[in-house]
């Protein structure tokens, strides 16, 4: 009996040793973060409720964001999207391996993408050390970052952990200092709006039957533009071929493109001509020529996009002419760059580079010294000569750019120029922005004048003694 | 307290020297030395022990802020870490100017000179200086103030080309001119007063 007890003591001795190596193992095991998109198109309950202002929440299915959600919400998984940490975050609070080894780095700002944080993709798994709490805070880049208001859509909302609220592209695991339980599995679900693609038709069975009645014909289109080069009238496009269209079968399937004043023949059938998009000349109106003639002389009432070919169209052998007309596309706001003041101190002026319009440009700015991007746009290196200039991109709005500029002051004076340029394309034709700052230091001359003022003053008061004596 | 400990001698001797010269009846070296002690008195106590040159920069550039906006020139109130508070002009095709309020333009060395003056003139009796005074100093505050729009402006509409000769010369000018007009109020125009009526109980 005394030997089983003592077994029994020496068998408990032992678990009981190894049990605080067991917990303080797995207290030690760090928890993961995963990061996934979404595409959630109209008909999921998600987007259903962010257009009527409703706020989901990362608990709406009933724990926090978790990759069922998806599902959960009608949506499926989504794009190749980039996360990044936003400045406000914890230093070494996210790591990219499991031994916890390379933090990840965290964006300067806590308004945007600096250039330089590190880019997490949508299924990477990023690891946190379990117990400690930190702040992690998050954005998907290639969106606008927004902190509590609503993201434009298409981006509908972002979850991470428990933080879901206000529809932004900022939620953080937490916002605020939070931790994990070790060994914890953790999600951030970007949720992306994708409009559903439309189903293709149905490929039915070519149904046997005789061919239409008919005969083949020519098809020809002539291409007529507008000048407001004084004639005010609508003119042959010269030379021709330059216009692009399209035959489609009446299940608008592609058959055929072809360019303006060539002829091709056509078998009898029904068909839909339509013009190829162009972002130089805007449709105005196309239609089957009225005199059947190639002149094209009545003058569009405007409206019509797409001729209909019919049975009507194959009656008489011959060549069909079809007119559009054309007129130059609208040209919208042509973006440039702005350039505002913001601050000098210690010796260095801050400008504020912003483009007019939301536009993809490349910027230079030779007497930067440094950069800071807010909104999406990117730094580069906005200082050097053309190597890697600062960008901002079409299709996000209030980017700006924050560039410092040393400033020498010689006692009160100071002044400072600095030209920045832009272009739409690397390589493309640049033009520039200056703007200058000036410290008051003007001479006073205060001296000289004194001195000036006492001449005056005392020739004055002798000529007035000469005149009293 | 080295500031005090300069001043309260000076002040002391200046003082004694000030009533010496005012019981002798020899009231030129009373008036010299008066109204030019109190004026250096003042500065080196505004600057040095009291925040008066602060509080004066602070209340012309706000006001001269203000005005500005009034005007339509679109301002902007700067307080860097140096103390100096500034305006920074409205960008005039791009060009910004930032316009600092030192001693000179805070009207310090005017309002010194002024009180100095005023206070040991002899010729008017003590209330009616006091009052006098007292309007000639606020009068000289905002004089001051329409020195530094007269700058703004120029700047604002002209240019930094513009501010050499509206600080040089324009609101150098446009000062003086508005000084010459307070000096008559508080010293010349009394003082005919005084002798127009002396003049006039000795007929």
């Amino acid at each position: 009996m005394n030997r089983i007890l003592l077994v029994g003591m020496a068998l408990s001795l032992a678990v009981m040793s190894l049990l605080p190596t067991v917990a303080g193992a797995q207290a030690s095991k760090p928890g993961s973060l995963t990061f996934l998109s979404a595409a959630c198109s109209e008909e999921s309950s998600i987007y259903q409720a962010r257009i009527v202002g409703k706020d989901p929440k990362s608990n709406d299915h009933g724990n926090p964001t978790d990759p069922s959600d998806i599902a959960a919400y009608g949506c499926k998984p989504g794009p190749a999207i980039e996360f990044f940490m936003l400045g406000g975050s914890t230093d070494n609070s996210l790591f990219a391996d499991d031994p916890l080894k390379q933090p990840l780095k965290i964006s300067t700002s806590p308004n945007g993408y600096d250039g330089s944080a590190t880019l997490i993709s949508s299924g990477e798994t990023v690891y946190l050390e379990g117990g400690k709490s930190a702040t992690r805070r998050f954005s998907v880049r290639g969106f606008p970052t927004t902190v509590t208001t609503a993201a434009a859509l298409p981006f509908i909302d972002l979850h991470c952990g428990t933080d879901g609220g206000n529809n932004d592209n900022a939620d953080g695991l937490g916002w605020d200092n939070q931790s994990v339980a070790a060994g914890s599995a953790n999600y951030c679900i970007a949720y992306i709006f994708e409009e559903k693609p439309s189903a293709p038709p149905p490929a039915d069975d070519p149904p046997v039957k005789d061919p239409p009645p008919g005969n083949e014909i020519n098809l020809m289109v002539h291409k007529q533009v507008w000048r407001d080069s004084g004639k005010d009238r609508w003119q042959p496009l010269s030379p021709p071929g330059q216009a692009t269209f399209i035959l489609s079968d009446a299940n608008g399937n592609n058959l055929e493109k072809f360019v303006d004043g060539q002829n091709f023949s056509l078998k009898p059938g029904d068909y839909i001509v339509t013009e190829a998009e162009t972002s130089e000349m805007k449709l105005f109106d196309l239609f089957v020529s009225e005199n059947g003639g190639k002149d094209c002389a009545k003058d569009p009432d405007g409206g019509r996009s797409a001729v209909t070919l019919a049975s009507e169209h194959f009656e008489k052998p011959g060549t069909l002419h079809i007119c559009a007309f054309n007129s130059a596309a609208e040209t919208g706001p042509v973006a440039a760059l702005s350039k505002t003041f913001v601050s000098e101190a210690d010796g260095v002026v801050t400008w504020r580079l912003e483009p007019t319009t939301a536009a993809d440009l490349w910027v230079w700015d030779e007497q930067g010294i440094g950069c800071e991007a807010f909104q999406g746009a990117t730094c580069g290196n906005i200082g050097g000569k053309g190597t890697n200039p600062a960008r901002f991109y079409a299709g996000e709005s209030r980017q700006y750019l924050l560039v410092t500029q040393p400033v020498v002051h010689e006692g009160e004076s100071c002044k400072v120029t600095n030209t920045a340029e832009w272009a739409e394309s690397r390589n493309g034709e640049r033009g520039n922005v200056s703007a200058s700052y000036q410290c008051s230091g003007a001479p006073t001359l205060g001296l000289p004048l004194f001195v000036a003022f006492l001449a005056v003053a005392g020739i004055g008061a002798y000529a007035v003694q000469r005149k009293l004596r | 307290m080295t500031a005090l400990l300069i001043i309260v001698p000076i002040a002391v001797a200046w003082a004694l020297t000030v009533r010496f010269f005012w019981k002798a009846g020899a009231w030129l070296p009373y008036f010299v030395i008066g109204a030019t002690g109190m004026a250096f008195l003042t500065i080196f106590m505004m600057r040095d022990i009291l925040p008066g040159e602060d509080a004066l920069r602070i209340a012309t550039a706000f006001l001269v802020h203000h005005a500005s906006w009034f005007m339509g020139i679109h301002t902007e109130l700067l307080r860097p870490e140096t103390g100096d508070l500034m305006i920074v002009g409205v960008p005039h095709h791009n060009e910004w100017t930032r316009l600092s309020i030192g001693i000179e333009c805070s009207g310090l060395l005017e309002t010194a000179a002024l009180l100095g003056l005023v206070t040991f003139f002899p010729a008017v009796p003590k209330g009616k200086r006091m009052r006098l005074l007292f309007f000639a100093l606020a009068l000289t505050f905002l004089a001051n103030v329409i020195r530094m729009l007269v700058i703004v402006g120029a700047v604002a509409y002209g240019g930094q080309a513009a501010l050499e000769i509206a600080h040089v010369v324009f609101g150098r000018l446009v000062f003086f001119l508005l000084t010459i007009g307070i000096y008559w109020f508080a010293i010349t125009r009394p003082t005919l007063a005084t002798v127009g009526a002396r003049l006039k109980a000795s007929a």
